[in-house]
């Protein structure tokens, strides 16, 4: 596990200081907002993966003690750091806001938890579409998960604009979200494992 | 008893209209064997399953003592096969020295030592990115990972093909040295039966999916002959020793036959068969009425 | 210890091993209690099978001219090399006297064996 996790941030080292900059300039103040950049998550398991396959990967792996399930975890908790990178520059914004300007953040922090359940739960849907089709013949049902998800946002967003997202929302999204990642990555190993063994 | 490190019985396995068919290999502790066959003939299916990456529609494969497959006990099998594969599969982002920081978290005996000098003595570069490097050198990357993790048993699929000659025989040292110890073993497929003859103990030979030939490497020598004769000489020994000769072979103008050395007279012109005479002769010949 | 095998040659190689393990023998290169090199070891040097390195060396042992100690290895037996030259030419012995009863039974005579026994050393490059 901890070798395939290495291998994977070995892997997309040159366009790590790339995401870390975008973090920086979206999260940042003034930036574009942490919401935004939350989406951004899933570029990293869709990277790595089309790595693993240009690499043809799963030949190597049948040389390693480690099954498909490592190889496929190391995707989902890569990009769950990247989402903590996020959210941390995000907290740090938010604290110097409210520093600044106290009063109302709770839109800001209402808004950025219901963008990181949106983003885990686009991702708990793309990954096994990616696993089971291969970069291939699942990109298109990716444009089209992350279409949709756009439009729940903008939906989302032209909702709050009029009501805030009630607080008690925002936990409930979340769980929702945690709740397809813990399905959705045993379902990936599975897929990759059924299609590497075929 | 001998201890095999590889025992498959009866091996199916139906990919559309490939299919290979009741294979059995079986590889003692300690040995080489050369897996020949023509591209296609089902090498790389069989190996595949020897390393437990692909279901076997029927029979059985043990590697190193374990039932191949999916199971925990046969990833626990994996910290002891070294594996090359035909194009190495490696990483292509990673450098040398990465690769073996990413591989001591896989494997839990490796040894960083023996990888560098593996790396050193091969003429690896540490810090060049796998894409960089040329075919040859890949291949002696992978074979450097596959040697440096306390592997008792060597996989090696056309790991010795498109290179060049010098760095073949570097890599046949390499194997050679390996099985001094008793408990090492290696299975090497190839279609360029040069390298096998060099090397190995045993021979099978898969041909459309079937095993066509499994026998010592050195029997084969004692079994097979080649008779450089004319089709009146041929037929007059035939009919002297019926059963003698079993395939011929009319390529550039020239008759060739295959023939079992025990059954020829003393005195028959029995020139000796290499593998590559065997293999093409037996999958090309025709039948001797 | 100085071993040459010949792909070339007509001869098997576990034959090859044991002639010249007996030439080496007969001469007192080799004497009564030294050690010889593993079979895996032996096999690994000259880059030949294991199984034909056995099978040498059983052949050797079977003849009488090495002994195997469990765990020790092999040794060369306890016979002077003259025993091993003595057998030897009593196996010539045995083997030309069945050629003088074939000979004569189809009436063939000294001299055209001698010829005949020439022209097959010189095939053979002796």
């Amino acid at each position: 596990m901890k070798g395939l996790l290495l291998k994977d941030l070995y892997a997309m080292r040159r366009s790590l200081p790339v995401f870390l900059l975008l973090i920086v300039v979206f999260a940042a103040p003034g930036g574009g907002g942490a919401s935004f950049i939350l989406f951004y998550a899933i570029v990293i398991p869709i990277n790595l993966i089309s790595i693993d396959e240009r690499d043809r990967f799963d030949g190597l792996l049948m040389a390693l003690p480690a099954h498909g399930a490592a190889l496929v975890a190391s995707k989902y908790i890569l990009s769950y750091g990247y989402m903590c990178v996020t959210l941390l520059v995000a907290a740090a914004r938010g604290a110097l806001s409210q520093s600044l300007l106290p009063g109302a953040q709770q839109t800001y922090w209402a808004n950025i938890g219901v963008s990181l359940a949106l983003a885990l739960a686009m991702e708990a849907v793309i990954l096994p579409i990616l696993y089971r089709f291969g970069m291939e013949r699942g990109r298109p049902l990716c444009v089209l998960a992350i279409l949709v998800a756009a439009a729940l946002l903008g939906a989302l967003s032209g909702l709050t604009s009029e009501i805030p997202p009630a607080p008690a929302l925002v936990p409930a999204a979340l769980a929702v979200g945690a709740l397809l990642n813990a399905a959705s990555m045993p379902l990936s190993a599975r897929l990759y494992e059924r299609r590497m063994t075929a | 008893m001998t201890e095999y490190a590889i025992e498959a019985r009866g091996l199916e396995k139906r990919y559309g209209d490939f299919a290979l068919q009741g294979v059995d290999l079986a590889l003692p502790q300690g040995c080489v064997l050369g897996l020949v066959g023509e591209n296609g003939a089902g090498k790389s299916t069989l190996i595949r399953m020897i390393l437990g990456a692909c279901r076997p529609d029927g029979g059985t494969v043990t590697t190193l003592g374990v039932p191949a497959g999916r199971s925990a006990a046969f990833a626990r099998a994996r910290e002891e096969i070294g594996v090359v594969l035909d194009d190495a599969c490696l990483p292509q982002n990673l450098t040398a020295a990465q690769l073996g920081r990413a591989m001591a978290g896989v494997f839990a005996r490796w040894d960083e030592k023996a990888y560098r000098a593996f790396l050193n003595r091969f003429g690896v570069p540490e810090g060049q990115r796998v894409s960089q490097l040329s075919r040859g050198t890949r291949m002696k990357l992978a074979l450097a990972v596959a040697m440096s993790h306390g592997a008792r048993l060597l996989v090696l699929d056309e790991a010795t093909g498109g290179l060049d000659p010098i760095v073949r025989e570097e890599m046949l040292d390499v194997f050679n040295d390996f099985t001094r110890e008793e408990t090492h073993s290696v299975l090497l497929s190839s279609h360029i039966v040069t390298d096998l003859e060099k090397i190995c103990d045993y021979v099978v030979f898969l041909h459309e999916g079937r095993v066509l030939l499994s026998e010592e490497k050195d029997a084969l020598d004692e079994r097979y002959a080649l008779l450089p004769l004319d089709e009146a000489s041929l037929s007059r020994l035939a009919s002297e020793r019926p059963g003698a000769i079993l395939r011929t072979l009319r390529a550039h103008g020239q008759l060739r036959a295959l023939a079992l050395r025990d059954k020829l007279p003393p005195d028959a012109p029995a020139e000796r068969a290499g593998i590559e005479d065997i293999m093409l002769l037996l999958t090309k010949g025709e039948e001797w009425q | 210890m100085n071993l040459i095998i010949s792909n070339a040659s007509k001869m098997p190689i576990y034959e090859q091993i044991v002639g010249q393990l007996r030439g080496k023998i007969a001469s007192g290169e080799l004497r009564a209690g030294d050690v010889l090199p593993s079979i895996r070891a032996l096999a690994k040097d000259l880059r030949i099978s294991v199984i034909t390195t056995k099978r040498a060396y059983d052949e050797l042992e079977h003849q009488g001219l090495i002994v195997t100690v469990a765990g020790k290895g092999c040794f060369v037996a306890e016979r002077n090399p003259e025993w091993v030259r003595e057998d030897a030419l009593r196996q010539i012995e045995e083997h030309m006297r069945q050629i003088a009863r074939l000979a004569g039974e189809i009436g063939i005579g000294g001299d055209a064996l001698a010829e005949m026994f020439t022209t097959l050393m010189e095939e053979d490059g002796k």
